[in-house]
């Protein structure tokens, strides 16, 4: 029983911090004006910082593994977007959604076919190393 | 107070529908039924019904926003904690990252001038398989519409989320590496969340290609015009 509000404090504290990442990053996006977006310089950053074992994996990992498992959740409210674009369901809107539609599925094809023949070439040694 | 109390509905009407689109979805797995596309179907429908607005929604909806930039940080959790099959699969994931781009942003124009698709909205499409941030960016860049594309990187989005895994099976594409650099290089975060089902390697490889995806495509959506652009259109 004593043990939940504990992890519940750990959540926030964690979460807070990858907030503090996330201005780090749109901060660093602004005043270096980069093209990549700060929520990806913050990634970057923390990844770096994991690795070089700056920031030890046990202060980040409840609250990383919170966020990208609701991820889909919220990505809702912009889906929901959508009803502002009521035209995309006209005949010019159907022609573009078939376009990023089948774009869509020559890209999942042509990535997901280049690198698996990449993987059975010379970097096979190194895949089944482990 | 008003504002606080409508958001937090807001909020919990939008957590509600999807724990129940979740469980509807764990119940009968079938993938048109992923939970992001039934919650926003279900959504969308009961607004419409009781005459509420998108920018009335969003009094609860940007709450929600706010936690995405975060979730992305957060990305960086699963690729440390697959850190070693990551290096052992950098030229894979660089020269599937690399070709993705290039296939996704070359097919988009080419598909657009075949339609015959007018010229603004051609550059709103192309950068549709990034992350929102950087499609939104590299849109109007370009001389897109920004709001339009955020709609579309919507939709290539839920293609990937909702058809990618069958997709792929169907053309022997079959080692998890693959299928979630796929995934993160088509579908960005998006893809990405879909790929959470299909375990972690899948999961960290769609994280890292989805982020090497937006700085390539940062570096490529430049040089891409201008070979559009040189080639008289």
């Amino acid at each position: 029983m004593n043990t939940q509000p504990m992890k519940m404090i750990k959540l926030l504290i964690q979460t807070a911090l990858l907030f503090i990442f996330y201005y780090l990053g749109t901060w660093l996006q602004q005043t270096l004006e980069l093209v990549i977006p700060g929520s990806v310089i913050g990634m970057i950053l923390l990844f770096l910082l994991l690795v070089i074992r700056v920031i030890p994996a046990k202060w980040v990992d409840d609250g990383s593994l919170f966020l990208t498992g609701i991820l889909p959740l919220l990505f809702v409210p912009v889906c929901v977007g959508i009803m502002n674009y009521a035209n995309l369901f006209s005949s010019e809107g159907a022609v573009i959604v078939a376009v990023i539609f089948t774009s869509t599925l020559v890209t999942l094809a042509i990535t997901g076919a280049v690198s698996q023949l990449a993987a059975r070439g010379p970097s096979e040694r190194g895949t089944s190393e482990r | 107070m008003n504002q606080i109390l409508t958001a937090l509905i807001i909020i919990a009407f939008t957590i509600l529908v999807f724990l129940f689109m979740k469980k509807l979805y764990i119940s009968y797995p079938f993938t048109f039924l992923t939970p992001i596309l039934t919650s926003t179907i279900v959504i969308v429908i009961l607004l419409n019904l009781f005459g509420i607005s998108y920018d009335t929604y969003m009094i609860g909806g940007s709450w929600m926003n706010q936690f995405l930039g975060p979730a992305i940080v957060g990305l960086a959790y699963p690729l440390y904690s697959q850190r070693k099959v990551l290096a052992a699969n950098r030229y894979v994931i660089m020269s599937g990252v690399f070709c993705g781009v290039l296939a996704g942003m070359s097919s988009g124009i080419l598909l657009a001038l075949a339609a015959g698709i007018n010229e603004q909205v051609l550059y709103s499409i192309l950068p549709k398989s990034f992350t929102t941030p950087i499609a939104i960016e590299l849109s109007s860049q370009a001389g897109g519409i920004p709001s339009m594309t955020a709609i579309f990187v919507m939709f290539a989005g839920l293609t990937g989320a909702i058809l990618g895994p069958q997709f792929l099976r169907l053309l022997k594409i079959t080692s998890p590496v693959s299928i979630g650099i796929a995934m993160g290089c088509a579908s960005h975060a998006i893809g990405t969340s879909k790929s959470s089902e299909l375990g972690q390697t899948a999961f960290s490889m769609s994280s890292v290609s989805m982020t090497l995806s937006a700085v390539f495509g940062s570096f490529l959506s430049p040089v891409i015009l201008q070979l559009y652009h040189s080639f008289g259109f």
